[in-house]
C-alpha cells in the first residue's frame, strides 16, 4: 500500500501541485488508521492531507478515483443511492432533482420533511460536490494564457476581483509595515512632562508617506485589446490600493480610462470602457507608439515620483522611424529620464521577443525594465509587487 | 474514551449536538487533526462557518478555547505575550538604588501573557483557532509556524516555554493572499465552500430552531439567488440565519413576510449599491410572486 501511496503523491506532482514528503508521511498514516474499507472517508482524509489550495481539488479528485476508486455497476450505484434516503424520500427524484414539497399552512409554509430528518438526510454530503467544475475552470482560467481569454465571461470578472483584493491587502499590509520602530524623543519627552519626566508612554516615529504615482498605460491594438481590458479590470478591483493613479489606452493615440475606475461595479466600468474605445475608433486598430506615447507626454504630468507601467507587446507596426529605428524608443528613453521608472509588462512569450517588428531590446535600451506577464496570476503578482 | 479514539462519526454527532451541521469531510479533517496531531488550516468565502466549526470542536470536545484573531501589523508581543514596561518602569522608581527592584523587573509578575503563551502553558486540553491568519504578516505566520512546529516558545529575558497539554490547532483564512507553502504543507487542507440550498436550510434551521420551514426555505433559497448576482459582496450563510431572525422579530405572526424581508434586506446585503440591485431584481419582479 505504501507503493500506492507514493505513486499517488508522485501523479499529484505530476499534476503541478506540491506534494511534499511530509504530505506523503501523512497519507501513510491515515491510511494505516483508517484502511481502504470505506475509499470516500479515505478521500476526504487524502484529499486534507495533499490539497493545498482549492483550485487542486479538481486534479486531486483525477488522480485519487485512478489509484482508490471502486468501479460500481450503475445500476447498483442508484440502488445503493436508494436504499440511503429517508423513507419518506424512497421513490422519489434522484438527489439533484429532489425538490422540498410544500404544503400550505396557517401561518407560513411547512416543508414535508421534519428538521431533524433532513439534518440527518443532509450530513455526511460533501460540500464540494458540485463545484469541482467550478473550481477546475478557475484554475485554467488564473493559469492560461492571457491572450487566450479573448472573450466576455463573467467569470473572469469574479477572478480579478479575488486577485484584486488580494493586491490591495498585501499593499496595504506594506504601509503597516513601513512604521519605524524608533523612538520619537521630542514627542516622547513631551507625552511624558506629566509623569514629571519618566518615559512611561513611549511614541514611535511614524514614516512619511512615500509619495508615488503610477501611470497605466494599455495597449489595446489588436492582440493586446482583451489583455488590456483583463490588466483595467484588475485595477478596478484594487484600485482602493491605487488610488492616486491614472490610467490610459492606446493604439496610435492615447485616451484616459482613470475616470471609468470610479464606477460602482466593474461590468459597467467594462461596458464604459469599451463604448469609450469604439466612439475613439480603437476597436483592433494598429499600433503608432510614437503618436500614442507623444499624446501621452503631453496628457499625463510625468515626474520623478512617476512610476510608468505600459501593458504590450512592444510591436510598433505603424510608428515612424528614424535611420531603421523606431522613434518610440526615444520616446521610451525620455520618460525614462522623466519618471522614477518605466516598466513593460509584455504578454508575449519570451521567445517571441525581438522577432520581426518587437523592439523589446531597444525599449530596454532606453531604459526600460521588462517583463513577461503571461498569465492572470502573473499578472496579478508583478502589480501585488509593484 | 479520548478525543484521539473518537470515530469520525462520532465527531459529526458531536458536532452536530452542537448546532454544527458538519459533514463527511469536516468530521474527517477533524478526525486526523486529532489523530495526526496535525493544524487545520480552514479557507473559505467569509460567513460559510470557519470559525464557527473551531468553537464547536472545542465546546463539544471539552476543550479550553484560545483565539488568536489576526490583523495587518499583528506583532509578536501581541500573540505571545510582552513585558509590562510601565509596571516595571514604576517598580524600578519604587525601588529606586536597590539591588532588589532591579533583578525583579524580569520575573513572570511583569510578563502580560497573550494567547499564544496561555494557550500554551495550560494544563488543561486546549484549542486555539488563529483566525485569519491570511491577514497578519509572513513574519508573524512564520514565526507561529516554528512555535507551533517545535511546541516551543522563547521569550527573551524570561526562557523557554514547552508545551504544557495536547493542544489542538485551527486556522482560518479567506486567501486574502497566498500563504507560504511551509504553513500550507503542515496543516491539513479543509475548503468549505457555499452550501447547496438543502444544507443550508439545516444549518439555518439548527441555528435558529424556532424559525417556520417555510420562512427557511424561502430566505435561502432567495439568499441563493442573489449569490448568483453580480454583487459587491454575497451574501454568507451568516446573513441567511440573520436573515431569518430578523424577520421573525419583524413579522412575529408570519402575516407580510415579503415586506418584513424587504425592510430587513440589510442585514443580508452590506452596500448600498448591492441592496439597491437586490430590492430590483428580487423585490421589484416576478420572483416575489413565485
Amino acid at each position: 500500500m505504501e507503493e500506492k501511496i507514493v505513486r499517488l503523491s508522485n501523479d499529484l506532482r505530476k499534476k503541478g501541485m506540491p506534494v511534499s514528503v511530509r504530505s506523503t508521511q501523512s497519507a501513510i498514516d491515515a491510511y494505516a488508521i483508517l484502511g481502504e474499507d470505506n475509499v470516500d472517508t479515505l478521500k476526504d482524509a487524502f484529499r486534507s492531507i495533499y490539497v493545498k489550495s482549492k483550485y487542486d481539488i479538481p486534479k486531486f479528485n483525477e488522480s485519487f478515483d485512478g489509484f482508490f476508486a471502486k468501479k460500481v455497476p450503475k445500476k447498483l450505484d442508484n440502488d445503493l443511492n436508494r436504499a440511503y434516503r429517508p423513507n419518506s424520500m424512497k421513490g422519489k427524484l434522484s438527489q439533484h432533482e429532489w425538490k422540498i414539497t410544500m404544503q400550505k399552512g396557517t401561518g407560513g409554509k411547512q416543508i414535508q420533511m421534519g428538521a431533524e430528518q433532513a439534518m440527518e438526510y443532509f450530513a455526511g454530503r460533501p460540500v464540494l460536490e458540485d463545484r469541482d467544475k467550478d473550481l477546475a475552470r478557475d484554475n485554467d482560467i488564473l493559469n492560461s494564457d492571457l491572450s487566450k481569454l479573448n472573450k466576455y465571461d463573467e467569470r473572469v470578472f469574479e477572478l480579478c476581483v479575488e486577485l484584486g483584493r488580494k493586491i490591495a491587502n498585501k499593499q496595504s499590509r506594506r504601509k503597516r509595515l513601513a512604521r519605524s520602530n524608533k523612538i520619537d524623543m521630542r514627542r516622547t519627552m513631551r507625552q511624558n512632562m506629566k509623569y514629571g519626566g519618566v518615559p512611561i508612554d513611549l511614541v514611535h516615529v511614524k514614516k512619511k508617506p512615500h509619495r508615488k504615482q503610477h501611470l497605466f498605460l494599455n495597449d489595446v491594438s489588436g492582440s493586446c485589446e482583451w489583455i488590456s481590458s483583463w490588466f483595467f479590470m484588475l485595477m478596478f478591483a484594487c484600485q482602493k490600493t491605487f488610488k492616486d493613479s491614472r490610467m490610459f489606452e492606446f493604439d496610435n493615440k492615447t485616451i484616459e480610462t482613470t475616470e471609468f475606475l470610479k464606477e460602482q461595479y466593474m461590468v459597467n466600468a467594462f461596458a464604459e470602457i469599451r463604448l469609450l474605445r469604439m466612439r475613439n475608433m480603437m476597436v483592433r486598430g494598429t499600433s503608432n507608439m510614437f503618436t500614442a506615447f507623444e499624446s501621452f507626454m503631453k496628457q499625463a504630468d510625468i515626474s520623478n515620483k512617476s512610476y510608468i507601467i505600459l501593458l504590450s507587446d512592444c510591436r510598433d507596426w505603424a510608428g515612424p522611424k528614424v535611420n531603421g529605428i523606431p522613434a518610440s524608443v526615444e520616446l521610451i528613453s525620455q520618460m525614462s529620464s522623466m519618471a522614477k521608472k518605466v516598466v513593460i509588462l509584455n504578454p508575449e512569450d519570451k521567445k517571441k521577443w525581438d522577432v520581426v517588428d518587437s523592439c523589446v531590446s531597444l525599449y530596454k535600451g532606453a531604459g526600460a525594465q521588462v517583463y513577461e506577464v503571461s498569465t492572470l496570476n502573473q499578472l496579478a503578482e508583478f502589480v501585488a509587487d509593484m | 474514551m479520548t478525543d484521539e479514539e473518537l470515530s469520525i462519526e462520532e465527531i459529526g454527532k458531536k458536532l452536530e449536538s452542537t448546532g454544527y451541521i458538519s459533514n463527511n469531510e469536516i468530521s474527517t479533517s477533524v478526525f486526523l487533526s486529532l489523530s495526526l496531531n496535525k493544524p487545520i488550516l480552514i479557507e473559505g468565502p467569509p460567513g460559510v462557518g470557519k470559525t464557527e466549526l473551531a468553537k464547536a470542536v472545542s465546546e463539544c470536545l471539552g476543550r479550553e478555547f484560545f483565539r488568536i484573531q489576526c490583523y495587518e501589523g499583528i506583532t509578536f508581543e501581541q500573540i505571545v505575550g510582552e513585558w509590562n514596561y510601565q509596571k516595571q518602569l514604576l517598580h524600578l522608581e519604587a525601588f529606586k538604588g536597590s539591588e532588589k527592584g532591579e533583578e525583579s523587573i524580569f520575573e513572570d509578575d511583569f510578563f502580560i501573557r497573550r494567547p499564544l503563551l496561555t494557550s500554551f502553558m495550560n494544563d488543561k486540553p486546549s484549542l486555539l483557532l488563529i483566525d485569519e491568519i491570511d491577514k497578519a504578516d509572513e513574519e508573524v505566520e512564520s514565526f507561529l509556524l516554528q512555535a507551533l512546529g517545535e511546541k516551543q516558545i522563547t521569550v527573551n529575558d524570561l526562557g523557554t516555554f514547552d508545551l504544557q497539554n495536547d493542544l489542538m490547532v485551527m486556522l482560518t483564512s479567506n486567501a486574502q493572499r497566498n500563504l507560504l507553502e511551509e504553513t500550507k504543507d503542515r496543516c491539513l487542507f479543509l475548503y468549505i465552500s457555499y452550501p447547496s440550498v438543502e444544507r443550508e436550510m439545516a444549518i439555518v434551521k439548527a441555528r435558529v430552531p424556532d424559525a417556520d420551514n417555510g420562512l427557511v426555505k424561502k430566505v435561502v433559497n432567495m439568499v441563493h439567488r442573489i449569490r448568483t448576482f453580480n454583487l459587491n459582496k454575497k451574501p454568507s450563510v451568516r446573513a441567511s440565519i440573520d436573515w431569518v431572525s430578523s424577520v421573525m422579530h419583524l413579522d412575529k405572526d408570519y402575516k407580510n413576510v415579503d415586506a418584513a424581508l424587504e425592510d430587513s434586506v440589510g442585514v443580508a446585503i452590506k452596500t448600498e449599491p448591492d441592496k439597491a440591485k437586490v430590492i430590483k431584481e428580487i423585490f421589484r419582479n416576478e420572483y416575489m410572486n413565485e
